[in-house]
C-alpha cells in the first residue's frame, strides 16, 4: 500500500534547535508592542480631549514610531543584524520623544501612567535587544549548541514574562474596577458636597454622622429590611416545595410547569411594569410593603426554584427510600429528613432572595412613591435628585449600604455560580 | 402748532420706552403636585430689558411686601450664553411666552435666577416649597427699568398636602379577574392530579399540591399582569380616565410607531445592547483567560476585586459613576480634562454605555470562567504535538468549543441589557433631550416607556409600547437561536 | 527512520518527588519499543518528556542527532496517540486528521491537493473513509481511537508515540487494534515508542521492551529474552510470574489444547 514514506515525510534537519529558536525577549516584545500602540492611541485621545496641541503632535509621532518598531520586530530574524540595530535606534528615538513630551513634567497620575507606557517598553526593547544572546542570534552566528542553550533559557524567561504580563493586565483591570470605589470613599470622607479636589485631602466623619442620625435613612432601612425579609420568607415558602416536587416527582404537567418558570425568567420585568402598577393600585397595595413583597417573591421565584431543584437533585434517593421503608409517609420524609439536610442550600437561596430584594430599584421606585415608604435604593437616589445634590451624605450612605452586601456576596459567590451553572449555561 | 405736533409725535414714539408694564392677568393652580403651586401671569405690554418680576407669598392678602416673603424672581434681560434647562430639570419650572400661547422654558443665569428675553408677555412658574394644606396668597410685583414697582393684586391658592393621586379606581374587576385565574389554576392542578391518580402513579400524589402555591403565585402575579397588559394596550387607559377606558383597537400601536423618534430610540436601544454584550463577552473572555492559570499568585484576590461591580448594588454604582462624570467630578480631575460629557447627546451615549460595560463584565467573566474550565484539556496537548501555536489554539480550539456556552450567554446578556433600566434612568434620565414629545437622546425603549406611563400617564400607550418591545425581543431571540443553531445538543 | 536516545534523563518535581531517575536508553531506528511498568513508574512521564509536554530536569533527549530538550512538541517531528484520544470535539474526522497539516507553515507546508491525498490515504489505511464527515461524538470507541492514530500518522512522523492507547477499549477490540498497530508499524517503518502497563500487550507488540519501576529502568531487551532472563526480582514478579500464571490458567482451562 504505502511503502517507505520518506518522500512524503516533512523535511527534518539536525540543526532543529537553531531553526526553531527565537529568543524569548523577541517573542515577548512582539506581543508587547501591539498593546503599546493601543495605549498610545488612548493617550492621543486624552490629549485631544485636553486640547493640548504640542502633546497631540508628539503623541501621534509616538504612535508612528511604535508601529515602526513593531514592524521591525516582526521582520527581525537570524542574520538580520541591521534590523536589530534599527530597533535599537528607533527605540532610542521613542525615548527621546518621551522625554520631550514630558519636559513640562507629569502632573497627575494619568500622566505618569502614559509616561510609563512609553518609557518602559522603549527601555526594555533597547535593553533586551542588545543583550549578547540576542546579538548572537541576530547576527546569524547562532550555533546549534547555543540554540539549544537558548531554548533552555527561554523556558524560564517566557514563564517570567508571562507572569509579569498577566499581573500587569490584571492590575489594570482592577484599577478600572476600583476607581469609583476609591472615589466614593473620598467623597464620603471629605467635607461638603464637592465632587472633585484631591484625594483624601481632609477627612471628616460629618457625612456618616449626618446619615446615621437622619430619620429618613432609618425609615428607608426599616422598609428595606421588612420587604427583603418578607420576600425571602414568602419566596422560600413557595420555592422549596416546588423545587422538591420538580426534583423528585414525575407528574402530569411537570414539563409545562418547568417551562413556564423558564418563560417567566425571560419576561423582562419592565414589560409588565405598567399592568403591575395598575393592579397594585387597584388592590390598594401601592406604598405598602406587602405589594413589593409579592412582586419581588414572584420575580425571584424561578431562580430559587432552579437552585433548590438543582440541590435536591444531588440528595441521594436512597435516603428517602430508607425512610419510606421505615414507615414514614412522603410528607414526613420531606419535613423531617429533606428539609434539615438542605439547610445550607436553603440558606444560600435565602441570601440571594434577600439581596435581590434589597438591591431592587425600579419596582420600588414605581410602587412606593411616598417618602415614608421609600426603600433604601429609592431613598439613596433621592439624595442626588435634581432638587438636592447631597453627594457627601449619599456617599456615606452608599458605603454603609454596600459594605454588608459586598461582603456577603463575596463569601457566597461560589455557591451562586455553582447553582447557576448547574442547569443554566449548558442550556 | 408745528411744535405741538412734534411734541405729541415724539411723546407717542417715545411712549413705549417709558411705558411701565403692569400685571394684567394672574392665575394660580394648587393641584399640580405636592407642595407645588402653578402661577401664571401676563403683562399688559411686552416687557423691556431690566424689568424684574418678584413673586411674593403670605398668609394674608398682600397689600404691601413688608409682611410677605419673596419666593423667587424672574428677570427680563439678555439671554445669550445662558443655559436653558428642560422642563423637569429645575425644581421651579418656569416657561415664558410672547403672548402667542407658545410656552418656552426660561433661561437660568449662574445664580439660578430665571431670565427671560425682552418682549416677554407671559410667564408660567411652578413654585415649589409651598407649605401644603393651607391657604396662601401670592402676588407678583413688577419692577420696571425705571425702578417703578407695581404690585399685582394677590391671589389665593393652596397646594395639596399629599402627593397621592386623587383618582380612585374600582377594585372589583381586578379581584374578579385574579380570583377566576386562581380558581382555574387550582382546578387545573386538581384535574391533573386526578388523572395521575387514575393511572395509578402514586409517587406523585402530592406533587401537584407541592407546586400549587408557586404556580398560583406565578399565574396571579405574572401571567395575569401580562394578559392584562396586553388588554390594556388596546384601550385608551390614561391617568385621567382609568377604569373608564374603552377599547380603541390598534390606535395605540399606531401612536407608538408614529412617535417621532421611534426609530431613533429603537436604534439606540439596539446599538446599546449590541455594543454592551460584545464588550461584556470580549472583556469577560480576556479576563477569564487571564485568571485561568493555576500558578497565578493572588488569583483569588484578583477575582474578588474583579467581582465588585457585580457585588455592589447597581443603583449605587450608577449614581457613583454619575458623580464621577459630572464636570466637577473625578473624571476631569483624573484625566486633566474639562469635559461635560453628560450634557452632550453623543457624549452621554458613550458614557452610559461605558458605565453599563463596567457593570456587566464580572458576570460574563465568571460564567465564561466556568465554561473554560469545562473544556477538555488533552485536546490542547494534542494540538501542541500537532504544531499548533498558542494563538491558533485559542482561535480554532477554545473559541469554537466555547460557542455552545457563549450563545445562550450572549442571548441572555442581550435581553438583560435591552431592558436595563437603572443605568439610563439614574445617569441621564434619557437626556439630554432633543425634543419634548419623544424619547431623549439616551433613552432606551424601556426608560421611554416609563416616561410615557408615569410622567405622561398614558397607560394604554405605554402598554402598547411594552407589547412592541416584547415582540421585538421574541423575534430577535428566535432568529438568533435559529442562526446559531443553539438548539443543537452539545455533548 | 531515526533513533531516539535518552541520556541520564531525570524528572524531578518542585516538591522533591522524582518521577524518572537517570534514565539511559537507546531506541534504534525503526524499532518498536514498549515502555512497560506498573502505575506511577514514570513511563508516561518519560514519553511526555520525549514528546515535549513535560520539561526535562536533567539529562538529554535526542531524536536522530538533534538534541530536542526544550524544543516545542510541534518541532520534533513526532506523532502522538493519547489514552483518551484527545480528539478535537467540534471538528469532523477529516478536519481532525488534517488540522495539523493545514496549520503548517514554512517549508513543510503542503498544498491543498497534497493534503487531500494524505487525508484519503490515511483514512483508507485506517478504515475511516466512510466516516470522514462525522464528528467524534458520533463514532464508536474503536473508531475514535483510529482517528487519533490517523491524526498522529498523517504527517508521517519520524517517531510515533503512544500512551496506553488501548486501555479504554474492550477486550476484543483491543486484540484487533494490537494487530492493526503492529501492522501499521511494519508497513510504515517508523520508530515507535509505546507505553503500557499490560504485560501481554508488551510481549506481543514489542521488538524490545524496557521495564520501569519507580522511575528507574529495570531491564531492557527483546521480550522473550527479558522473560527468560530477568535480572531482578521486580521483573520476575511483575513480568514472569504474571505471565506464567496466565499460561497456567490457560492450560488448566483448555488442558493442553491452547494456542
Amino acid at each position: 500500500m504505502i511503502g517507505s514514506e520518506k518522500s512524503l515525510s516533512p523535511v527534518f534537519h539536525d540543526d532543529l534547535a537553531s531553526r526553531w529558536y527565537i529568543p524569548a525577549e523577541v517573542e515577548s516584545l512582539r506581543s508587547l508592542y501591539p498593546i503599546v500602540v493601543m495605549i498610545n492611541f488612548v493617550s492621543l485621545a486624552i490629549f485631544i480631549l485636553r486640547e493640548d496641541q504640542d502633546l497631540i503632535f508628539s503623541s501621534s509621532m509616538q504612535i508612528v514610531v511604535s508601529l515602526v518598531i513593531l514592524l521591525l520586530l516582526y521582520k527581525l530574524d537570524q542574520g538580520q543584524r541591521f534590523i536589530r540595530d534599527g530597533v535599537i535606534a528607533i527605540s532610542g528615538l521613542s525615548l527621546l520623544l518621551c522625554v520631550l513630551q514630558f519636559l513640562s513634567g507629569p502632573q497627575i497620575i494619568i500622566d505618569y501612567w502614559m509616561l510609563g507606557w512609553s518609557l518602559f517598553p522603549s527601555l526594555f526593547a533597547i535593553y533586551s535587544v542588545s543583550k549578547p544572546i540576542v546579538t548572537l542570534w541576530a547576527s546569524g552566528n547562532q550555533t546549534t549548541r547555543s540554540a539549544e542553550l537558548g531554548l533552555y533559557r527561554n523556558r524560564s524567561v517566557n514563564r517570567f514574562h508571562g507572569k509579569v504580563f498577566r499581573h500587569v493586565a490584571l492590575t489594570h483591570a482592577v484599577a478600572f474596577v476600583v476607581l469609583p470605589i476609591l472615589w466614593i470613599l473620598d467623597v464620603a470622607l471629605s467635607p461638603g458636597n464637592s465632587l472633585g479636589g484631591g484625594f483624601f485631602d481632609s477627612v471628616t466623619m460629618e457625612h456618616f454622622n449626618h446619615i446615621l442620625s437622619s430619620e429618613s435613612f432609618w425609615i428607608w432601612t426599616r422598609n428595606s429590611v421588612i420587604v427583603s425579609i418578607g420576600t425571602t420568607i414568602l419566596g422560600l415558602a413557595l420555592a422549596i416545595p416546588a423545587g422538591y416536587a420538580f426534583s423528585r416527582f414525575k407528574f402530569r404537567g411537570r414539563d409545562y410547569a418547568m417551562f413556564s418558570f423558564l418563560l417567566v425568567q425571560m419576561f423582562p420585568g419592565v414589560i409588565i411594569l405598567v399592568p403591575y402598577f395598575l393592579v397594585m393600585k387597584a388592590l390598594g397595595l401601592l406604598n405598602t410593603s406587602v405589594g413589593l413583597i409579592l412582586a419581588y417573591s414572584v420575580t425571584a421565584l424561578p431562580l430559587c426554584v432552579w437552585m433548590l431543584k438543582g440541590f435536591f437533585d444531588t440528595v441521594p434517593k436512597e435516603l428517602e427510600e430508607a425512610a419510606l421503608v421505615d414507615g414514614c409517609n412522603q410528607n414526613n420524609v420531606f419535613w423531617r429528613i429533606i428539609l434539615p439536610l438542605s439547610l445550607p442550600a436553603v440558606a444560600v437561596t435565602a441570601l440571594f432572595s434577600f439581596l435581590a430584594a434589597w438591591n431592587e430599584f425600579l419596582l420600588a421606585l414605581t410602587f412606593n412613591t411616598s417618602e415614608e415608604m421609600y426603600t433604601l435604593p429609592v431613598g439613596l437616589a433621592s439624595l442626588i435628585s435634581s432638587t438636592g445634590q447631597a453627594w457627601g451624605d449619599f456617599a456615606a450612605a452608599s458605603l454603609l449600604v454596600s459594605l454588608p452586601v459586598v461582603v456577603l456576596f463575596v463569601i457566597f459567590q461560589r455557591f451562586l455560580i455553582e447553582g447557576l451553572s448547574a442547569g443554566g449555561v449548558k442550556g | 402748532m408745528k411744535r405741538a405736533f412734534i411734541a405729541i409725535l415724539s411723546f407717542i414714539l417715545l411712549l413705549p420706552i417709558y411705558q411701565a408694564s403692569e400685571i394684567s392677568t394672574l392665575e394660580a393652580d394648587g393641584d399640580v403636585g405636592y407642595r407645588q403651586v402653578e402661577l401664571i401671569w401676563s403683562t399688559d405690554s411686552p416687557t423691556q430689558e431690566g424689568t424684574i418680576f418678584q413673586i411674593w407669598m403670605s398668609n394674608e392678602t398682600i397689600i404691601e411686601t413688608i409682611n410677605a416673603t419673596m419666593h423667587s424672581q424672574v428677570t427680563v434681560g439678555n439671554t445669550s450664553g445662558l443655559i436653558q434647562p428642560e422642563i423637569g430639570e429645575w425644581y421651579d419650572d418656569c416657561t415664558y411666552n410672547f403672548g402667542d400661547g407658545k410656552w418656552i422654558p426660561v433661561y437660568r443665569d449662574l445664580d439660578g435666577t430665571a431670565v427671560v428675553p425682552s418682549e416677554t408677555i407671559g410667564v408660567n412658574c411652578t413654585l415649589t416649597g409651598i407649605p401644603p394644606g393651607i391657604e396662601i396668597y401670592l402676588a407678583v410685583m413688577v419692577i420696571n427699568p425705571s425702578n417703578e414697582s407695581i404690585l399685582s393684586p394677590s391671589i389665593s391658592s393652596s397646594s395639596t398636602s399629599s402627593d397621592e393621586e386623587i383618582i380612585v379606581i374600582e377594585t372589583s374587576p381586578y379581584i374578579f379577574a385574579i380570583g377566576s385565574i386562581a380558581l382555574s389554576v387550582i382546578i387545573l392542578l386538581f384535574i391533573l392530579r386526578w388523572m395521575d391518580y387514575r393511572e395509578g402513579k402514586t409517587t406523585s400524589r402530592f406533587a401537584h399540591i407541592y407546586i400549587a402555591p408557586a404556580i398560583l403565585a406565578l399565574s396571579v402575579l405574572t401571567f395575569y399582569p401580562v394578559l392584562y397588559g396586553i388588554w390594556l394596550s388596546f384601550t385608551n387607559a390614561d391617568q385621567s380616565y382609568l377604569g373608564d377606558q374603552s377599547i380603541i383597537g390598534i390606535e395605540n400601536f399606531i401612536t407608538v410607531i408614529s412617535t417621532s423618534g421611534f426609530f431613533r430610540v429603537t436604534g439606540f436601544t439596539l446599538l446599546w445592547s449590541i455594543v454592551n454584550v460584545a464588550a461584556h463577552i470580549g472583556f469577560g473572555l480576556l479576563l477569564a483567560m487571564a485568571l485561568n492559570s493555576n500558578d497565578l499568585r493572588g488569583r483569588s484576590a484578583y477575582r474578588t476585586a474583579l467581582l465588585l461591580p457585580w457585588a455592589i448594588p447597581s443603583y449605587i454604582s450608577v449614581l457613583v459613576w454619575r458623580g464621577l462624570y459630572e464636570p466637577a467630578g473625578a473624571l476631569n480631575d483624573f484625566l486633566g480634562t474639562d469635559l461635560n460629557l453628560l450634557a452632550d447627546p453623543n457624549g452621554a451615549r458613550i458614557v452610559v454605555i461605558l458605565v453599563n460595560i463596567w457593570l456587566g463584565i464580572p458576570f460574563m467573566m465568571m460564567s465564561i470562567s466556568g465554561a473554560l474550565q469545562a473544556l477538555p484539556k488533552d485536546m490542547y496537548e494534542a494540538a501542541e504535538v500537532d504544531g499548533i501555536n498558542k494563538f491558533s489554539r485559542f482561535f480554532y480550539l477554545t473559541l469554537p468549543n466555547l460557542k455552545s456556552a457563549l450563545v445562550p450567554l450572549s442571548l441572555l446578556g442581550f435581553i438583560w441589557t435591552f431592558n436595563m433600566f437603572n443605568v439610563i434612568y439614574l445617569m441621564t434620565d434619557g437626556g439630554p433631550n432633543l425634543d419634548f414629545d419623544g424619547p431623549g437622546s439616551t433613552d432606551i425603549l424601556i426608560t421611554y416607556v416609563y416616561d410615557v406611563a408615569f410622567r405622561e400617564g398614558a397607560y394604554g400607550v405605554a402598554a402598547a409600547w411594552s407589547v412592541v418591545i416584547f415582540l421585538m425581543l421574541v423575534v430577535f431571540s428566535w432568529t438568533y437561536m435559529k442562526k446559531t443553531n443553539a438548539t443543537e445538543a452539545v455533548t | 527512520m531515526v533513533s531516539v536516545s535518552f541520556r541520564n534523563v531525570t524528572k524531578q518535581y518542585e516538591n522533591g518527588f522524582t518521577a524518572v531517575n537517570e534514565l539511559n536508553l537507546e531506541i534504534n531506528d525503526g524499532e518498536f519499543l514498549v515502555l512497560l511498568g506498573p502505575s506511577g513508574c514514570g513511563k508516561s512521564t518519560t514519553l511526555r518528556m520525549l514528546a515535549g509536554l513535560e520539561d526535562i530536569s536533567k539529562g538529554e533527549i535526542s531524536i536522530g542527532s538533534a538534541k530536542v530538550n526544550d524544543l516545542p512538541p510541534g518541532a520534533r517531528g513526532i506523532g502522538m496517540v493519547f489514552q483518551s484520544y484527545a480528539l478535537y470535539p467540534h471538528m469532523s474526522v477529516e478536519d481532525n486528521l488534517s488540522f495539523g497539516l493545514k496549520m503548517m507553515k514554512g517549508e513543510g507546508r503542503k498544498s491543498d491537493d497534497e493534503v487531500s491525498i494524505l487525508i484519503a490515504e490515511t483514512a483508507a489505511m485506517l478504515g475511516l473513509s466512510e466516516e470522514l464527515q462525522k464528528k467524534p461524538k458520533q463514532l464508536s470507541g474503536g473508531q475514535r481511537q483510529r482517528v487519533a492514530l490517523g491524526r498522529a500518522l498523517i504527517k508521517r512522523p519520524r517517531v510515533l508515540l503512544m500512551d496506553e492507547p488501548l486501555s479504554n477499549l474492550d477486550a476484543e477490540l483491543r486484540q484487533q487494534m494490537r494487530v492493526e498497530i503492529r501492522r501499521l508499524h511494519d508497513e510504515l517503518g517508523m520508530t515507535t515508542v509505546y507505553v503500557t502497563h499490560d504485560q501481554i500487550e508488551a510481549m506481543t507488540l514489542a521488538d524490545r521492551i524496557a521495564v520501569l519501576n519507580e522511575g528507574e529502568l529495570q531491564q531492557h531487551g527483546p521480550p522473550m529474552e527479558v522473560y527468560r532472563n530477568p535480572t531482578n526480582q521486580f521483573i520476575e514478579g511483575f513480568l514472569c510470574a504474571h505471565l506464567n500464571e496466565i499460561v497456567d490458567t490457560a492450560n488448566a482451562l483448555f488442558g493442553g489444547e491452547e494456542e
